[in-house]
């Protein structure tokens, strides 16, 4: 199972920094995923809702971008629905006090959140919704490949936004130590859209009673970019040398959907 | 009953020293009969649709060799492939699926638009500040003359 040398390497076409910060927290996990491709036995309900309320967020700008006009609640929630039953409902695994209806409840009320916000409607033309960019973006690493959530263009200026849903706010401080992502969207997007000027921003929801929706720029920073790239460069390596081990933390091993196969890994 | 479609899309682009690079995808699907019978409107969609996934998939894996540093970075600014120039910074996926939508409501050939508008034969053949402009054109007009089907 392990991948233990040249000639056993798993076919990678591309990274992503998903799969790197996957490999990162637990290489086994990723080689169950991105090489094995093994089927999740659980799905965390955390992970269905954030894709969920992102459908409903990309429905929004998309039908912004096609005909000029917000979508209602409802169109939003059609899309939530789309997507969270486009899962394997029976594998979902929820928290204490959720279930499929309260997770609902709580989309609808950070959609009217979100539809009432300066964000929903952005100043300039919007460029990209969910577009996936796929370029190297260290040499000798296999290309990237990225996703970005939104690229609204104002004149000379490029707006990156990746929409993140979150049981708290967020500081000025978290936004930017999760700048790693954003980072790398930048410097994809600088050769695949146009902008001479590249904003980034997160666009945060809260998963509360009454959601909150907060926007934080990032700053655009090489140095943090060239230790992303060497961070891309290092994971690589470690890839191509066949680390391949697990990871156990309480945090890692809680929501894995992988336990069955992890405890049947002898290496 | 079902009706197996396939759909394919190649691409090739030319490269510096008589180089070229290119890419293909296709598609197998199934659609249902009663598209063939009742609603040939709805038939040409799902071929739409299904040659602009396949458009789109091609251009993404041709991409890193229209905008590599090096080498291809001596190519022109428009690359000039079987006649169709293509902008160093085609219209973006997201644009292309925005004005296939625009037409498809309007019952508009997108193909026609672009030929009329900006004298190239398809969306993918836009930059984005073109595509930008005729996403707000088209949402402001009803009709666009020429463009019909």
């Amino acid at each position: 199972m392990t991948i233990g040398n040249s000639e056993r390497l798993p076919v990678i076409d591309h990274l992503s920094y998903s799969s790197v910060n996957t490999y990162r927290q637990c290489p086994l996990k990723w080689h169950f995923r991105y090489v094995e491709k093994i089927p999740e036995e659980v799905i965390g309900s955390a992970l269905v809702f954030g894709s969920a309320v992102h459908s409903g967020i990309e429905r929004h700008f998309q039908t912004l971008l096609e005909t000029g006009k917000a979508s209602t609640t409802e169109q939003l929630l059609e899309a939530f629905d789309e997507c969270w039953t486009s899962f394997d409902t029976d594998l979902i695994k929820f928290g204490k006090g959720d279930d499929t209806q309260t997770m609902r409840e709580l989309a609808k009320k950070m959609f009217t959140t979100f539809q009432v916000s300066h964000f929903a409607n952005p100043k300039g033309n919007i460029v990209a919704v969910e577009e996936s960019m796929r370029a190297e973006f260290v040499t000798g690493v296999p290309d990237v490949l990225a996703r970005v959530d939104l690229a609204v263009q104002s004149g000379d200026e490029l707006v990156l936004t990746d929409f993140k849903t979150s049981r708290s706010r967020w500081s000025a401080d978290q936004a930017q130590s999760q700048a790693e992502q954003l980072l790398l969207y930048a410097n994809l997007a600088g050769r695949v859209l146009d902008g001479k000027q590249i904003k980034l921003q997160f666009a945060v929801v809260t998963k509360a009673k009454t959601p909150q929706l907060e926007v934080h720029e990032v700053s655009l920073d090489a140095a943090r970019l060239d230790r992303t790239k060497a961070v891309f460069s290092r994971v690589w390596d470690a890839i191509k040398s066949g680390n391949i081990y697990p990871a156990p933390t309480p945090m890692n091993c809680f929501s894995c959907g992988y336990k069955t196969a992890c405890q049947a890994w002898n290496g | 009953m079902a009706i197996r479609a396939n759909v394919s899309f190649s691409q090739k682009h030319g490269q510096p020293d008589f180089g070229s690079v290119g890419a293909g995808c296709s598609l197998e699907f199934e659609l249902d009969t009663t598209l063939l019978e009742k609603d040939s409107t709805a038939l040409r969609e799902q071929f739409d649709l299904a040659y602009i996934a396949c458009r789109q998939a091609v251009q993404q894996q041709l991409t890193p060799f229209e905008q590599s540093e090096g080498v291809l970075s001596r190519a022109p600014v428009h690359s000039n492939t079987n006649g169709r120039k293509r902008p160093s910074r085609p219209a973006t996926q997201s644009q292309q699926r925005a004005l296939w939508a625009i037409c498809n409501n309007h019952a508009l050939n997108l193909e026609a638009v672009c030929r009329d508008e900006f004298d190239v034969p398809a969306a993918d053949c836009l930059s984005i500040s073109q595509a930008s402009s005729l996403i707000d054109k088209l949402k402001n007009e009803n009709s666009v003359s020429g463009g019909a089907r």
